[in-house]
C-alpha cells in the first residue's frame, strides 16, 4: 500500500518534501494518481509513516495539503 | 563593438549562464509541472531549484511567492492591474518608465483608477518622501514606483517609502528593472508588497524572463488565466502560488538561465559588481564633466544613491545622431527617451532624448576611456552647430 499526501502543485510539493527532508523524513515525489485528484492534476509524496500526522506538519509549517490517500 | 548599453539587457551574459542555456534545452526540455514522467520530473525540479535561488536573492520569505515572468513590464502590467482591480487612487513618481505609466494610464481611462505623480528630489530622498506622503489620499490603495530611473541612474528611498506604506496600510509595488542584481533588493527588508523585476539585466538571465514576487498577505487579482498544470478539473484560476500567475508553459531555458545568473551574482558579490559598474560611470563623468560641448544630467557620482547609468547629451545633435556617431566609433549605446518620457520631462530633454551609458559586469576602464575620447571628439567635431 502506497501512502500519499496531495499537494495542489508541483511547488508545493517539491517545498513539501524538502521539509520533510530537513526534519529527516523521506518522501518521494510523484504524479497524483487519476483516481484520486478531484480537482484534477496535482502531485503527491510517497511517504512510509503515519500520512495524517505528516500531512499536519506540513499544514503546521505552512504549506497547504489537500488531501491524505492509501493506494 | 563594446558595449555600454546593459541597463537595456546585460551583454555578454556569463560564461556560466550561456552554458546553462545550453544545457537546458538539451537536459532539461520536459514541461516542468505538466507530467509525471522523469524527464518532466527533472525540469521541474530545476525550476524549483531557481525559484528557490531567486527568492533567497531577492529576500522573498517564501519560495512559492516568486512567479516567473516574460519581462519586467509584463510583471509590472499583472500587478499594477492586479492590485487595482478594484478601483482606487495610485501614487507614482515623477521618472517612471512607460511599463509603469502605460498601464495606470490605460486604467485611468477606463475610468476605475485614479493617479497621482510625486516629484522625486534626486538630492534630498527626504524631499521625495515627504512629496510621496503628501500625494496620499483616504482612497490610495498603492504606491507604484522605480526603485532606480532608467535615465537618470537616481534611487529613490525604497525602504522609506515601504515603511510609509506599512503605516498608511497600502500596497507598495516596486520596478526594481535596474536594481535587481546590482542594488540592495530585499523584498521582506524593504516591506515590499510586490517585487517586479527584469530577468534580462543585471539578474544576469537571457531575455524573455522576468520575476513578480508577491508578498504572502497580498491578494491579487488575475490579468492572464490559462493552464498551469494544477487543479486542472477546476474552470477557476488556482489561488495559490506561484500558479495563480503562471498560466501556460514557462520559459524553462530562460529561467534555468535566471538559476545560473542567481549563482553567478552569489559567487561574485552584487556589491563588488556594483562598485565596479558605478567606479566606470564616475570615471566618464570625471572625463566628460566640464567638457565644452558637453552635458551631463546627473550631480558628481556617489556610491549608493544611484544605479550605475549615465545620462549626457552633445550640444548641437539630438541624442540618436550622437549614438549613430559612437556607433560608427565601435561604441553601443542607447538614445532617446528609453521608454521613459516622465524622466526626460523633468530633466527638460523631451526633444533631444539623451546618449545613455550602462556599464556591464566586463566593461572595462580602458573602454570607458576610450569612449570618453570618441565623445570628445564628436563633440569637438560639432562644436559652433549649438
Amino acid at each position: 500500500m502506497r501512502q500519499l499526501i496531495m499537494l495542489s502543485s508541483i511547488t508545493y510539493a517539491m517545498k513539501a518534501r524538502d521539509y520533510l527532508m530537513s526534519q529527516g523524513i523521506r518522501a518521494h515525489l510523484e504524479r497524483t494518481p487519476r483516481e484520486l485528484g478531484n480537482l484534477g492534476c496535482s502531485y503527491s509524496l510517497r511517504v512510509d509513516g503515519n500520512k495524517e500526522r505528516l500531512a499536519r506538519m506540513l499544514s503546521d509549517a505552512g504549506i497547504r495539503v489537500i488531501g491524505t490517500a492509501e493506494i | 563593438m563594446i558595449y555600454f548599453d546593459n541597463a537595456a539587457t546585460t551583454y555578454p551574459k556569463p560564461k556560466s549562464v550561456l552554458s546553462a542555456v545550453s544545457g537546458a534545452a538539451v537536459y532539461y526540455g520536459g514541461n516542468p509541472g505538466r507530467s509525471g514522467h522523469r524527464i518532466s520530473l527533472k525540469t521541474a525540479e530545476k525550476v524549483y531549484e531557481a525559484r528557490r535561488a531567486v527568492a533567497e536573492l531577492l529576500g522573498v520569505p517564501q519560495v512559492e511567492n516568486v512567479a516567473f515572468t516574460l519581462n519586467c513590464t509584463h510583471a509590472l502590467n499583472m500587478a499594477i492591474k492586479g492590485v487595482m482591480a478594484g478601483g482606487g487612487h495610485v501614487v507614482t513618481s515623477s521618472l517612471e518608465h512607460n511599463s509603469v505609466m502605460r498601464p495606470l494610464y490605460a486604467l485611468s481611462k477606463s475610468g476605475k483608477v485614479t493617479y497621482s505623480i510625486a516629484q522625486v528630489d534626486e538630492e534630498r530622498p527626504f524631499i521625495t518622501l515627504a512629496n510621496f506622503e503628501k500625494a496620499i489620499l483616504p482612497e490610495t490603495k498603492a504606491i507604484v514606483c522605480t526603485y532606480a530611473s532608467n535615465v537618470t541612474g537616481a534611487v529613490l528611498p525604497i525602504k522609506e517609502l515601504g515603511s510609509l506604506c506599512k503605516r498608511k496600510n497600502i500596497v507598495f509595488i516596486v520596478d526594481a528593472a535596474q536594481a535587481a542584481g546590482i542594488l540592495p533588493v530585499h523584498m521582506e527588508k524593504q516591506q515590499i508588497s510586490v517585487l517586479c523585476c527584469a530577468g534580462h539585466k543585471s539578474l544576469m538571465g537571457v531575455t524573455g524572463t522576468g520575476v513578480m514576487a508577491v508578498a504572502p498577505d497580498i491578494q491579487l487579482a488575475t490579468v492572464l488565466e490559462g493552464g498551469t498544470g494544477s487543479a486542472s478539473a477546476d474552470i477557476a484560476q488556482p489561488d495559490f502560488l506561484p500558479d495563480r500567475f503562471e498560466s501556460g508553459t514557462a520559459n524553462t531555458v530562460g529561467i534555468l538561465s535566471l538559476l545560473a545568473g542567481a549563482q553567478f551574482l552569489k559567487r561574485r558579490g552584487i556589491e563588488e559588481i556594483y562598485d565596479h559598474e558605478l567606479s566606470l560611470c564616475a570615471q566618464l563623468y570625471g572625463d566628460l564633466s566640464g567638457k565644452e560641448g558637453i552635458r551631463l544630467y546627473c550631480p558628481p557620482i556617489r556610491h549608493g544613491d544611484r544605479a550605475p547609468v549615465l545620462s549626457f547629451n552633445i550640444e548641437g545633435m539630438t541624442s540618436m545622431e550622437a549614438a549613430e556617431l559612437l556607433d560608427g566609433e565601435g561604441f553601443a549605446v542607447r538614445a532617446g527617451l528609453h521608454c521613459a518620457p516622465s524622466a526626460h520631462r523633468v530633466l527638460g530633454t523631451m526633444e533631444t532624448g539623451t546618449i545613455r551609458f550602462s556599464p556591464g559586469f566586463s566593461s572595462k576602464p580602458a573602454q570607458v576611456e576610450m569612449f570618453a575620447q570618441a565623445v570628445k571628439k564628436i563633440a569637438k567635431n560639432h562644436a559652433g552647430r549649438a
